[in-house]
């Protein structure tokens, strides 16, 4: 109980205080003193103060899709284990769901997208929806090389182990998979080199323009639905890296948030040092990454036999 | 009906009529046999519509309520009594008094056909119901459809019932027939298409003719349970690609779709459907049926259907995001959803060839709920697409549709979301069964198979994802944004209304309390399996999952409450879409269809035979600016449009032949009976 208390917890305070670290850690790096790191509470706090306008040509989809999307993105936080060895919500078979709802998250936000009627907005749904399709398979082949050594279909399960049996230090198929999953964070969450999350010309956003049109409580749900996106993933992807131990839930939060912190270190250097790919080369990109999770399977394969 | 047919084993007597009466508080055993028997006697009664709109015919309009009428009765009570039928695991078959030099006409009923016959009394049914409506605005198509549409729902039904060889194909080959008719009953427009159509499964009944034929010397009988007794016939394999030829192309696997995204767009809505709906699953049934005759399959086998399931899956799916025309749309993503069945058979085979029964169940099992659940909602998605075609033609020229036709929208919201597999609608169930099927063979089966079904995975992954690029693109198209054209849209009313409406409670239910579903396809496979296995845990978490949609809708609720607080007392205003500032903005500059799935299919445009056109901007005062973007189906183009091109040439050959002279004529049909003779004394 108290595990599940510790989890809702970070899932409320954690979020935006990561994405205002990435902010600092960018600004940091460009040597400029940035904003402080609780600014994106104070935008969201801003934006839910406001009112809001909506263009003549939306319709309830344009207002549902941001609800749907954090409601999906909540319940997809209830699966992924942040406290050591079991998540609040956890059954064979959860990692499907997970991407299910990741899916219906992508799929309610298109079409708020669509329901603008904007040329822009149907570009950037459209850019969104083709390399959400691209990263699709990434994303299951490095869930399935966490999950395949146990032999149950689910995080907790598949993380608990990984503490038991030492994790990477066994596995090295779980490097390949930590490296594919990189790929998918960036390309889901649209950082650099995928897409620039501060650029400011509409022909060239994906995830920005999608949600162009948004103002007001709407837009602050999709920034916190992205954050908490932000989020899950990164835990994810500490998980794959440190086998989080078990059974001493302190720790495990601990070397969670250190984990977590170092992740978004990590974003934010490389959006400091690189520029973001042609968008012509992005399908090379995510296929690559494809690539990198399936060898990460065949080695693990080798490595059984 | 019943009477028609003498039940040589037990016949229709007062216990078993007491059974129906008492229903469940009879033993098990009579009443399933009670519910078998009226599910026969449903069948027969779907031909009965047909006859009825046959003696009405003068009177178009009463027999259009009659056979609607009795079609629905039928189907309603149909699918109760396969139900039951398949909940209390009823298996046998009947000699009916017919019979012919090969042997007489069996009918039977075992958990895989209930199953089937589910299938076909709810989606027909459904579509029955819808088609009251459609044909009604359409008398053009009337006469036609009234006769037609009955007695494919009853060839449909009677394939699955049949239990020998012979029944099957008269009644696979009637079903051929009348969906033929039924494609080709609006004119001189939909010709080609049904004679492409007839020509494909033509060619693949040839295919099925032989597998029977290997089948049948092997058990020396034409009865399935013979065949299925005589063991593992001595040439399997080909027994196996025979089957594989002939089912597939009335399943539409790529590359023998051909004929599905042209008769498709061809028939009226209702008929597509039923076909796609149904019809081309029976070809999922006759695989399934054949390898209950094969005894422990090959593991490349399942190896082969997992191919051909990639194949149909991204043949489909690449070029249904290609096309802008809705019911080509709608057959390319069938032949797509097809493809998600056979990797799901794939799977059973390979836990069958590997004796793990958990893999079998969850493969088979998968792809049977998937049967059922493309039937739903590509029923809905087809029947909602006939309502729009009611109103405009054109996927380009429309937009904001969902203000004029509320109704439509929501139901082809539905279905759309479905197909792409969300969560809370059955798409996600079905898919999530093959997922932890694959999972399960990923872990369980011996390495060198198990590679199989991990690539299972990413791809039925990436036909998600491709799948919502699609429908996302209808849909925004369609029904979102702003008309781009003049048009007045009519939205659904009446009995189409209502049939769209309990489709969507379907996908629902299914989608939201999957576990009594799934417990329904395992049931299903029992004849496949010998001892059906779905892992406890794994089902625990079908029990649960309403929970957690019930967590998810209560979070949304939230959320819609607190932004109704937020924003009770701010200004919230009504503006423009923002365009960058420009103020003129209009419909056409609207992202369209085919831009909204360039990014996804341009890494394909080798298999689409893309051809440019371009025309950029020169000069200082550039005139003529276009841009033209061709796609085609090169397998099309490369393998099948030179052989059907071929055999139409040929057949208006020998139309000449024929037209020549009647005493010519006759001396042909002399000419071939006696080298049939000749050729027979030679045999013998």
């Amino acid at each position: 109980m108290v595990e599940v208390i510790i989890h809702i917890v970070l899932l409320i305070f954690g979020p935006l205080t990561l994405l205002g670290f990435i902010d600092r850690v960018k600004s940091r790096a460009a040597r400029r003193a940035g904003p402080p790191i609780l600014q994106r509470w104070y935008d969201v706090a801003k934006l839910l103060r406001k009112g809001a306008v909506y263009s003549r040509t939306t319709t309830i989809f344009f207002k549902a899709g941001p609800m749907v999307a954090l409601a999906c993105t909540a319940i997809a936080a209830l699966l992924v284990p942040l406290t050591g060895d079991k998540a609040p919500l956890s059954f064979s078979g959860d990692i499907f769901l997970f991407s299910g709802l990741l899916v219906l998250g992508r799929f309610a936000m298109l079409l708020a997208a669509m329901d603008t009627g904007s040329a822009f907005e149907g570009m950037g749904a459209s850019r969104e929806a083709a390399f959400g399709a691209m990263a699709e398979p990434a994303l299951f082949l490095v869930l399935l090389v966490a999950t395949m050594p146990c032999g149950d279909a689910s995080f907790s399960t598949a993380f608990s182990q990984m503490a038991d049996t030492g994790g990477l230090t066994r596995d090295p198929g779980l490097l390949l998979a930590a490296i594919a999953f990189g790929a998918f964070l960036v390309t889901d969450l649209a950082r650099i080199p995928i897409d620039d999350p501060t650029t400011h010309l509409e022909l060239t956003m994906i995830h920005e323009v999608v949600v162009l049109d948004h103002s007001g409580p709407d837009l602050a749900f999709v920034t916190i639905g992205y954050a908490l996106r932000m989020w899950i993933l990164s835990a994810i992807f500490v998980h794959l890296l440190i086998p989080v131990p078990s059974g001493a839930p302190l720790l495990a939060v601990g070397t969670m948030l250190a984990g977590q912190f170092i992740v978004a270190i990590g974003v934010g250097i490389t959006e400091s040092v690189i520029a973001r790919l042609r968008m012509t080369r992005i399908p090379q990109f995510l296929i690559a990454a494809s690539v990198i999770a399936a060898i990460g399977i065949l080695v693990q394969f080798l490595g059984v036999a | 009906m019943a009477g028609w047919y003498v039940l040589d084993s037990t016949p229709l007597g007062s216990p078993e009529i007491t059974a129906l009466l008492v229903g469940i508080f009879w033993d098990v055993r009579e009443v399933s046999l009670v519910s078998a028997i009226f599910a026969f006697a449903c069948v027969f009664c779907l031909a009965m519509a047909s006859v009825a709109s046959i003696i009405l015919r003068k009177q178009p309009q009463k027999a259009l309520k009659a056979g609607t009428a009795i079609t629905l009765t039928a189907s309603l009570l149909g699918a109760a009594a396969s139900v039951w039928a398949l909940v209390s695991k009823f298996e046998d078959s009947y000699e009916t008094l017919w019979s012919t030099a090969l042997g007489p006409f069996t009918i039977g009923l075992d958990p895989l056909s209930s199953f089937f016959l589910l299938c076909v009394f709810l989606v027909g049914g459904l579509a029955a119901l819808y088609g009251y409506g459609y044909v009604k605005n359409h008398p053009e198509i009337l006469k036609t459809v009234l006769v037609w549409f009955p007695i494919l729902l009853f060839s449909m039904a009677l394939v699955v019932v049949s239990s020998d060889a012979m029944t099957f194909l008269l009644a696979w080959e009637l079903m051929t027939l009348s969906s033929f008719l039924l494609v080709t009953a609006d004119g001189e427009r939909t010709s080609k298409p049904g004679l492409v159509y007839l020509l494909a499964s033509q060619l693949g009944v040839v295919a099925l003719f032989a597998m029977f034929a290997i089948l049948a010397t092997g058990a020396g009988s034409l009865h399935f349970d013979d065949m299925r007794s005589a063991g593992q016939p001595a040439i399997a394999g080909v027994v196996f690609l025979l089957g594989l030829l002939g089912f597939g192309t009335k399943a539409g696997f790529w590359p023998v779709h051909v004929w599905l995204p042209l008769a498709h767009p061809a028939a009226p809505s209702q008929v597509s459907a039923v076909m796609s709906g149904v019809m081309i699953k029976l070809g999922i049934y006759g695989l399934l049926r054949m390898l209950t005759f094969l005894g422990t399959p090959n593991y490349w086998w399942g190896v082969v259907l997992i191919m051909i399931g990639t194949m149909s899956g991204m043949g489909g799916i690449i070029q249904a995001m290609a096309q802008d025309d809705l019911k080509r749309i709608l057959a390319y993503s069938s032949v797509e959803n097809l493809g998600i069945v056979a990797l799901g058979l794939g799977l059973g085979v390979l836990g069958l060839s590997a004796n793990n029964n958990i893999v079998a169940t969850l493969g088979f099992a998968g792809a049977l709920l998937h049967v059922l659940n493309h039937g739903l909602y590509k029923g809905l998605l087809f029947q909602s697409a006939g309502v729009i075609l009611g109103s405009v033609k054109d996927l380009n020229q429309t937009g904001g549709l969902i203000r004029q036709m509320p109704v439509t929208g929501y139901v082809f919201l539905t279905g759309s979301a479905a197909i792409t597999g969300v969560p809370t609608l059955n798409g996600f169930i079905s898919e999530l069964l093959i997922f932890v099927g694959a999972f399960y063979g990923a872990t369980l089966l011996p390495a060198s198979q198990s590679l199989w079904a991990v690539a299972v995975v990413p791809i039925l992954a990436t036909l998600g994802g491709l799948t919502a690029v699609t429908f996302v693109k209808i849909f925004g198209t369609a029904f979102l944004g702003t008309p781009r054209s003049d048009y007045e849209a009519k939205d659904t009313v009446g009995t189409m209304k209502i049939a769209l409406l309990i489709g969507v409670t379907l996908c629902f239910i299914i989608g939201i309390f999957p576990a009594p579903f799934v417990v329904l396809v395992k049931l299903g496979v029992t004849p496949l399996v010998s001892e059906v296995q779905i892992p406890q845990r794994f089902f625990d978490f079908l029990v649960r999952l309403p929970f957690v949609f019930i967590g998810l809708g209560a979070i949304f609720a939230l959320l819609i409450f607190i932004r109704r607080r937020l924003l009770q007392n701010r200004e919230v205003r009504a503006g423009e879409t923002w365009a960058c500032g420009y103020e003129s903005v209009s419909p056409k500059m609207q992202y369209t269809a085919a831009s909204f799935a360039d990014p996804a299919l341009s890494p394909a445009h080798f298999l689409l035979d893309a051809r440019r056109d371009d025309r950029p901007a020169k000069g200082a005062f550039p005139k003529d600016i276009s841009y033209e973007l061709r796609l085609g189906d090169r397998v099309t183009n490369l393998l099948w449009k030179p052989a059907v091109d071929f055999i139409l040439a040929l057949s208006t050959r020998t139309e000449k032949l024929k037209r020549s002279d009647v005493r010519s004529y006759l001396i042909l049909v002399l000419i071939t009976l006696v080298s049939l003779l000749l050729w027979q004394a030679w045999v013998s």
